[in-house]
């Protein structure tokens, strides 16, 4: 019997769906909050594609949260998004410089420090960062994706990948960020 | 400061790591970052981590996405595929429903050609009786006669409806013939005299198939004149009257039965070797979809029966069946009508042979009918 049935609700399910990786989590959240979200755009300024932008944004947060451990259940999934969205949408409208409805309140405002010059730079850097993990190859990008992105411990990444042991995948770790180095020296001046 | 100068943290990947995921308690990032303050190449160390991990962040998080779109689409797709199967389903559903109430309410023309079949199997010794039966009910030539006739002008309501509705298809062959009343307690044994292979397990046989004609479910009232009834095959009675004996079996009662007009002279006058009495049977023949709705029903509850109507008329009586296809007029013309007084009739046509359940007394009431007729 799979261990979901167990679940007194969808989103312990969801969310252990998550801990384990299975990304249809994801489709099943966008389906369930699709029209609340689509809503709450529409009634902002706001056009298809932003809601559909927003919420897979706001879906991938909570991936990034609950794989680092660091998502706190203490509202329902729906309303996690919901506010997710909401100062997401507030954030761009600010950065956009539409007009914000009187009924919303933000939370989070841009930092005024960032121009547009550290934006331009800080994409550039990361396409640079995009490029090198295509060559360094599947395994290393996928252990510094586990290690960095989804901030997997070395137990777990040793598991997963299929290593000896977390000594195995802390060599392999180190390895793996010296050849993303390399290879990011050689495209840019920046690193050498 | 030499001593900061010296501890260059960042040079730990793993304490550098633990400082950029944020998993360092607030004091040790205190201590760290008062060291950054005064170590230009940690503080450069640490920024390009930073852009390091942001940008395997920003990779991974952007391979998420396209997985999520993908997913999404695919779902999308799925939904889509799922619903164009449901319409589908549900138009096939609402088609077989449609067929379904078509095929019940016998709405396709290729339904008319549906024939019931109704096989019968006989021994030898029901072929004897068979054979006895066409020689009690076999007229003589010429007494059979194939004419097409109009509706019955007695008939009731219903009838009369049904009828109305068939407009000038009202002209299904009909044949009239005669037919001989066989007395069961003397007939038998005159028949005896007549026919060449009569037995007495014929004679058991005749009246079983009596029996069972008494049997059957009817619902007639005597001393009407035209009513309805059901016909039922006799599966398990021979045929017998069409096969190749016939030929001798008509001509030896050629000679016991002159003409239909001199069947009432005989019946006064009953000879050896002669039937007891005469009289027309109309046999007449309509397509089923011309039944009234409150027959049509009855007749898909007995689908193995054949409705018809009987109506009395001068000189004797009409029975019009209703049949899914219509019999051949030569198998109509060469049918054969025995009646079992009080109640039952049995219509033999080349391979079926048919009971009929009729009220009590009118089998007699057409002779007494034809009698004061000819008075």
């Amino acid at each position: 019997m799979k261990s979901h049935l167990l679940f007194l609700n969808d989103d312990a399910r969801i969310l252990d769906m998550i801990r384990k990786g299975d990304e249809h989590a994801l489709v099943l959240l966008y389906q369930s909050n699709r029209k609340m979200i689509s809503s709450f755009i529409s009634r902002n300024n706001g056009t298809h594609d932003d809601y559909e932008d927003m919420l897979q944004e706001a879906l991938v947060i909570l991936w990034e949260r609950v794989k680092s451990g660091k998502f706190e259940y203490s509202s329902k999934l729906s309303t996690f998004l919901y506010a997710t969205v909401r100062n997401m949408w507030l954030r761009r409208l600010a950065k956009a410089k539409r007009e914000i409805p009187t009924d919303l309140q933000s939370n989070d405002h841009a930092d005024p420090a960032r121009s547009t010059l550290d934006t331009l730079i800080e994409n550039e850097e990361t396409e640079a960062v995009r490029n090198a993990l295509d060559r360094i190859g599947e395994q290393c990008k996928k252990l510094l994706l586990l290690f960095y992105w989804e901030e997997c411990s070395l137990e777990e990444i040793a598991q997963r990948m299929g290593f000896a042991n977390a000594e195995t995948a802390k060599s392999k770790k180190y390895q793996c960020k010296k050849s993303l180095e390399i290879v990011l020296r050689k495209a840019t001046v920046r690193y050498v | 400061m030499s001593e900061n100068a010296e501890f260059h943290w960042t040079e730990d990947e793993d304490l550098l790591a633990q400082y950029i995921l944020g998993r360092l308690t607030e004091d040790a990032v205190k201590r760290l970052e008062l060291h950054l303050k005064s170590c230009p190449r940690c503080t450069d160390r640490v920024r390009r981590e930073r852009e390091l991990v942001s940008g395997i962040r920003k990779y991974g998080r952007d391979e998420l996405m396209s997985r999520l779109k993908l997913g999404l689409a695919a779902q999308s797709e799925s939904n889509h595929a799922l619903m164009t199967w449901q319409r589908i389903l549900s138009a096939a559903a609402v088609l077989l429903i449609i067929a379904g109430v078509g095929i019940y309410n016998r709405w396709f023309p290729w339904q008319e050609e549906k024939i019931p079949v109704m096989k019968q199997e006989f021994t030898e010794a029901q072929r004897a009786v068979g054979e006895g039966g066409a020689n009690r009910s076999l007229p003589k030539d010429g007494e059979v006669t194939a004419s097409k006739q109009q509706t019955p002008s007695k008939a009731s309501s219903d009838h009369s409806i049904a009828q109305e509705s068939q407009g000038e298809r009202n002209i299904e062959p009909s044949v009239q013939i005669s037919t001989t009343r066989i007395d069961q307690s003397q007939g038998m044994k005159k028949l005896d005299k007549t026919m060449s292979a009569p037995t007495v397990g014929g004679a058991i046989s005749m009246q079983k198939e009596a029996r069972k004609i008494q049997n059957q479910v009817m619902t007639v009232q005597s001393g009407e004149t035209q009513f309805w009834t059901e016909g039922e095959s006799l599966r398990d009675q021979p045929h017998g009257l069409a096969d190749e004996s016939s030929g001798e079996m008509r001509l030896h009662v050629g000679q016991n039965i002159p003409k239909a007009k001199s069947t009432a002279e005989e019946h006064r006058q009953p000879s050896e070797g002669q039937l007891l009495s005469q009289h027309h049977i109309m046999l007449r023949q309509q397509s089923i979809r011309l039944l009234p709705a409150e027959r049509r029903r009855l007749q898909r509850e007995h689908v193995q029966s054949i409705q018809a109507y009987v109506q009395q008329s001068d000189g004797g009586a009409t029975l019009t069946m209703y049949v899914d296809t219509l019999f051949d007029e030569d198998d109509l013309r060469s049918a054969k009508v025995e009646e079992f007084p009080p109640d039952s009739l049995i219509v033999a046509l080349k391979s079926l042979r048919l009971g009929f359940k009729l009220p009590t007394g009118f089998l007699q009431s057409l002779t007494g009918a034809q009698g004061a007729e000819q008075k």
